[in-house]
């Protein structure tokens, strides 16, 4: 009887029978370079699944550039920042980039989501508040994460609900004051939110930094290079004092076309960052292709700046005509 | 752990008092307090002793137990920073022989102060009260406890 069984049994196929058209067996094939017009299965298509926004990607000098960077240093760095992996390039983007930003010093990492996410580790430790926008980047709720900090989350863009949490919070301070002395107390907002699409509104979130007495870390993935007036981002968008931030962070793989990311603000923050920042220290740097053609884009950035108007003017206008 | 080493050690603190040579350091050091001590020529043998048990119990609860966290980022993001070098020692594993050896010290110190005092009432109580002060928050009981919130943030 129980070999009556075994023969009956019919093991399941490891794989189920799946039929010919099964739409992930039919891959578009993309041929050709990803720019502004990319040609999928024959056809020219304008490319909307892309965040580089200058179309400095496909730019004849950017390419120039990465490539005599190529033949002169090859292809990686072989090393992190503090173990023979720190190239003249490396040092000249991160000064152009303080000159562009008009801070004192900037620091490059090599990877763009690990920008963001070692920078709030490397300054909220355990114990200390975080009030971090709803709609926050992915990379930023990692490095809260990391941080091991107390998050606090107020809806998006709301600045009475941040003022509420920012209240609450001073009444907690006055309770206990000795602990208060010893917590640190951070805002992290984005720039131009990858999630939904809107500015932050800085000057508002200025005024609770003086007055709650917090620190901002302002995430510019997106605003970098695409407001203001020369590209600054949004600090330059809203006319504000770029001193009144206290970390500003970007992850150069949108705009400037390059990989990897960027912390510029004052020599005193940004100094912390190369001990701190786990993704600098323990990580390879930035091919030296990449900085270079990096350093390329900030020339083409600083030579024309009226495409920040061309590229504006050309958001609304498609704004505008898929509205309505 | 040896000093200028490359070790993955997430909290020196905890590890530096197994280190070697620790001990003796810390032994000779005391003995360095007392002979100087002595040679003041104004200070009898009784006072000496007492004043070094004084001294040594009032620099062991500094740095032991008033001071808290590291003189050094770690990479545990501040797991330490509330506590004290003594909360500290061998990630809180009560009985390792450092923390039996630190108990031990400040007692050996009383007993030698006692007899060279000659059992005299005023130095008994100096040194009692300042034996007590370095004994109790060794207690395993007393581990992160801040009596009256004193010293706790």
């Amino acid at each position: 009887e129980k070999e009556e069984l075994i023969e009956e049994w019919q093991p399941e196929p490891l794989v189920p029978p799946v039929p010919k058209d099964h739409p992930a067996l039919n891959y578009n094939i993309v041929s050709g370079p990803p720019t502004h017009i990319i040609t999928v299965n024959g056809k020219e298509c304008i490319n909307f699944a892309s965040f580089n926004f200058l179309g400095l990607l496909d730019n004849e000098k950017v390419k120039t550039a990465a490539q005599t960077s190529l033949k002169k240093y090859g292809v990686g760095t072989c090393g992190p920042r503090g173990f023979y992996g720190t190239f003249d390039v490396h040092l000249e983007l991160e000064e152009r980039l303080a000159k562009f930003m008009r801070t004192e010093e900037a620091i490059i990492y090599s990877y763009g989501f690990a920008t963001i996410a070692s920078a709030i580790p490397a300054y909220s430790k355990r114990g200390d508040i975080v009030f971090v926008d709803e709609a926050a980047c992915f990379a930023i709720q990692k490095g809260l994460q990391a941080s091991r900090s107390n998050i606090k989350l107020f809806k998006h863009n709301d600045m009475a609900d941040l003022e509420r949490l920012l209240k609450e919070q001073e009444t907690e301070d006055q309770k206990n004051p000795r602990k208060a002395r010893v917590t640190r107390r951070f805002i992290v907002v984005e720039g131009l939110y990858m999630n939904t699409g809107d500015i932050c509104p800085l000057p508002e979130l200025i005024k609770l930094k003086y007055k709650y007495k917090v620190r901002i870390f302002l995430e510019e993935s997106l605003s970098f290079g695409v407001l203001g007036e020369h590209g600054r981002g949004i600090t330059e968008h809203f006319g504000i004092n770029i001193d009144d931030i206290d970390l500003i962070s970007a992850n150069m793989e949108n705009s400037l076309a390059s990989i990897g990311g960027f912390c510029c603000g004052r020599s005193f923050i940004i100094d912390h960052q190369r001990l701190s920042g786990q993704g600098y220290c323990f990580s390879a740097s930035l091919p030296p292709l990449l900085a270079a053609a990096a350093i390329e884009a900030l020339n083409i950035m600083e030579d024309n700046p009226g495409i920040f108007q061309t590229l504006r003017a050309k958001c609304e206008r498609i704004h505008k005509a898929l509205q309505g | 752990m040896n000093v200028g080493v490359a070790h993955s050690e997430v909290n020196p603190n905890t590890r530096v008092m197994n280190s070697r040579g620790m001990w003796l350091t810390y032994a000779l050091g005391v003995g360095l307090l007392h002979i100087v001590l002595l040679s003041i020529p104004f200070f009898s043998v009784p006072v000496a002793w007492t004043l070094t048990n004084v001294i040594h119990n009032l620099g062991m609860y500094v740095f032991l137990h008033a001071v808290k966290g590291t003189p050094f980022e770690t990479p545990d993001q501040g797991k330490a920073r509330l506590l004290t070098h003594w909360e500290q020692l061998d990630y809180g594993v009560q009985f390792t022989s450092s923390r039996k050896f630190f108990t031990i010290s400040p007692i050996i110190l009383y007993f030698l102060a006692s007899f060279y005092t000659k059992y005299d009432s005023t130095h008994f109580v100096l040194n009692t009260t300042s034996l007590l002060t370095v004994l109790i928050p060794k207690l395993p009981q007393l581990h992160g406890v801040r009596i009256f919130g004193i010293n706790k943030y």
